[in-house]
């Protein structure tokens, strides 16, 4: 993620790029990127769209530790990573090719699980999906 | 003490996998095609892990509608689509602000009023605020 959007941060002041750094989460970057492709030249996007989902991140993270055990279970709170990701598909996938290449990734990052751990799944699938997609235009 | 040196050293891990390349390739110019693939890239990353959210359940592939992460994102994926076009024709108004709060009632209002007038969605006036 912070390889992709390198280009984009290239005139913010060198002092500024570790906290935007820090701001990068799949939320923000999202976001940002699809703000980017509309405006270009603005990093500070970034760093506002991080800090947003920063200060609830952690405000959430002290509300987990602190009331956390006594949540009831089967409230399908598991279901907000899922649906945060669907909406975040939807903010970057651009032209047919992008949707090809985000089904092929679904697709092999299925085939790859029982094959290789988790994480590792998820990275080859994407490097061989986006490949795919830089030949195809071709 | 050793819980708190595994959190320092995956944090420590975290911040160099998230600075390093920001740092060193926005001081570079890259090439068009490696452009391309990193643009191509974070779909991607999405896309698998919510296929293996979505379609493994307890470590099995579950295709059935017993399947409740299933049933919930076809909803999810109605509403995600909805607003997306809406968020673009919004963008006409100058202050983001602005805009978040009105995307979504504006999405609903939107495709109220163009199913009614049986008008296609895509055609948007500029002063299009209706109320």
């Amino acid at each position: 993620l912070s390889a992709a959007v390198s280009p984009h941060v290239r005139h913010a002041p060198k002092a500024f790029q570790p906290l935007l750094a820090h701001m990068l989460t799949d939320e923000s970057f999202a976001v940002s990127m699809a703000e980017f492709e509309q405006r270009p030249g603005n990093p500070s996007f970034l760093l506002g769209s991080g800090l947003a989902i920063f200060v609830f991140w952690q405000l959430a993270t002290l509300a987990g530790l602190l009331f956390g055990s006594n949540l009831p279970q089967g409230l399908g709170l598991e279901y907000a990573l899922p649906a945060t990701l669907i909406c975040l598909i939807f903010l970057l996938v651009r032209g047919r090719r992008g949707v090809a290449v985000a089904i092929l990734a679904a697709i092999l990052g299925l085939a790859l699980m029982p094959l290789v751990s988790g994480t590792w799944s998820v990275m080859v699938a994407t490097l061989v999906a986006a490949t795919v997609g830089v030949l195809w235009k071709r | 003490m050793n819980v708190t040196l595994v959190i320092l050293a995956i944090a420590l891990g975290t911040i160099i996998f998230r600075l390093v390349p920001l740092a060193l390739l926005s001081r570079m110019s890259l090439p068009t095609w490696l452009q391309d693939w990193l643009g191509l890239v974070p779909a991607a990353v999405l896309s698998a892990m919510l296929a293996q959210s979505l379609f493994v359940q307890e470590g099995r592939l579950a295709l059935a509608w017993q399947n409740t992460f299933l049933l919930a994102a076809v909803p999810t994926f109605v509403v995600a689509w909805r607003t997306r076009r809406c968020d673009l024709g919004l963008r006409q108004t100058p202050w983001t602000i602005q805009k978040l709060i009105a995307q979504d009632c504006t999405a609903n209002l939107r495709l109220a009023i163009a199913v009614s007038e049986n008008q296609p969605l895509v055609s948007r006036a500029p002063s299009g605020r209706r109320r």
